[in-house]
């Protein structure tokens, strides 16, 4: 079965090399909801989906036609996720938060924190983080990709590399986990 | 109400409790996932499964109320630039290959050519080299990877013989016409 994206994709590798405008348009919001539920802040999410679209133009060569697209995609924007997290706690960055609200602490300008930050985009995101730093990496790359992606369980085996079986107990571990996490901040 | 609890443990105790695969299709219930008919009667009976499956309804129910991101508006058209300038260079490789081991700042794929190595390999050093990520565009400065080549290559002899740098290098000189 054919879905959206896998027209798209197919219709690039098809034409010309600069035909990319619809499936950035497809892809773009898909991607940056996956990293940033995955836990990175906006600004860091915008680059990780350059690096995800750099990165999937020069593995596009590598594709097998015929193969399902987003299991395929989804591997490519989860392995650099990972890559960016190991960047990140190597390197002991500041996490985004702190460095804006220091910004915000410095600056003079009314509104403090919400001056970088217009369109709410960091508020959505820490809400999300909120409810879903409760769980394990394991655990929380399956339930993004299950309930915000949108992707079947054979989809995420392919995906992480995992059987079929452990991405769905994972899921459901994960489920309760959440659940069990929110009651005890309701207490 | 004690009398009921217990005739519904007597019911359901010879069939074992569902897996989290089978509580979790319950609970995507609405997906159109189906259990088994003994599946579905352990279900009905047990309230330890049940339990279990009304809190994965619960949490699929908070994961429902939070905010969707969106990517900034200009995101679109970085992103398709980019895209069309890579485009645009691997057309033509050669052209943008010779003169940028001369650059002072080279871009990922100058870098590659400059250490004949393949682009894909820069990145997967990219932890290891001196870079700066300008915006997402990630750039290396000529002087900053010739330290660290020297560094590797200290270390590359630190095990066996050393010799003195000077001396290893000049055969290179000599070819470059010093």
């Amino acid at each position: 079965m054919s879905t959206k994206p896998d027209l798209l994709f197919q219709a690039y590798l098809d034409g010309d090399k600069e035909g990319f405008a619809p499936l950035v348009n497809e892809m773009t919001p898909r991607v940056f909801g996956f990293f940033v539920r995955l836990g990175a802040y906006p600004q860091d999410a915008e680059d990780l989906c350059q690096e995800f679209f750099t990165s999937l133009m020069r593995s596009a060569a590598t594709f097998e036609p015929g193969r399902p697209f987003l299991p395929w995609a989804y591997r490519i924007a989860r392995n650099i996720h990972v890559k960016f997290s190991s960047r990140r706690s190597r390197l002991n960055v500041i996490p985004f938060n702190e460095w804006a609200a220091a910004e915000a602490e410095n600056s003079c300008l009314p509104g403090g924190g919400h001056s970088s930050d217009p369109a709410g985009a960091i508020e959505t995101r820490d809400r999300i983080d909120g409810l879903l730093s409760a769980l394990t990496p394991e655990k929380r790359e399956v339930l993004v990709l299950r309930h915000f992606q949108e992707l079947s369980f054979q989809e995420i085996s392919q995906v992480l590399g995992i059987p079929e079986g452990t991405a769905k107990s994972r899921m459901f571990s994960a489920l309760i986990d959440l659940r069990s996490a929110a009651a005890k901040e309701d207490r | 109400m004690k009398n009921n609890m217990r005739t519904d443990d007597q019911e359901v105790s010879n069939i074992p409790h569902l897996t989290e695969e089978e509580l979790l299709s319950a609970a995507e219930g609405n997906r159109g996932y189906l259990l088994s008919k003994s599946a579905a009667a352990h279900l009905e009976g047990c309230q330890d499964c049940n339990g279990r499956v009304s809190m994965a309804i619960e949490a699929m129910n908070l994961l429902a109320s939070l905010p969707v991101p969106e990517p900034a508006e200009d995101l679109f058209n970085i992103i398709e630039t980019r895209l069309r300038r890579e485009a645009h260079e691997s057309e033509s490789p050669r052209a943008i290959a010779m003169p940028s081991a001369e650059a002072e700042v080279m871009t990922p794929e100058e870098l590659a050519s400059f250490l004949r190595i393949p682009t894909d390999t820069v990145y997967e050093l990219l932890q290891d080299i001196p870079h700066l990520n300008l915006a997402g565009q990630i750039r290396f400065r000529r002087s900053s990877v010739l330290g660290w080549l020297d560094g590797i290559e200290r270390n590359s002899g630190r095990h066996s013989s050393p010799a003195p740098c000077d001396l290893d290098l000049s055969p290179r000189l000599w070819r470059e016409g010093f």
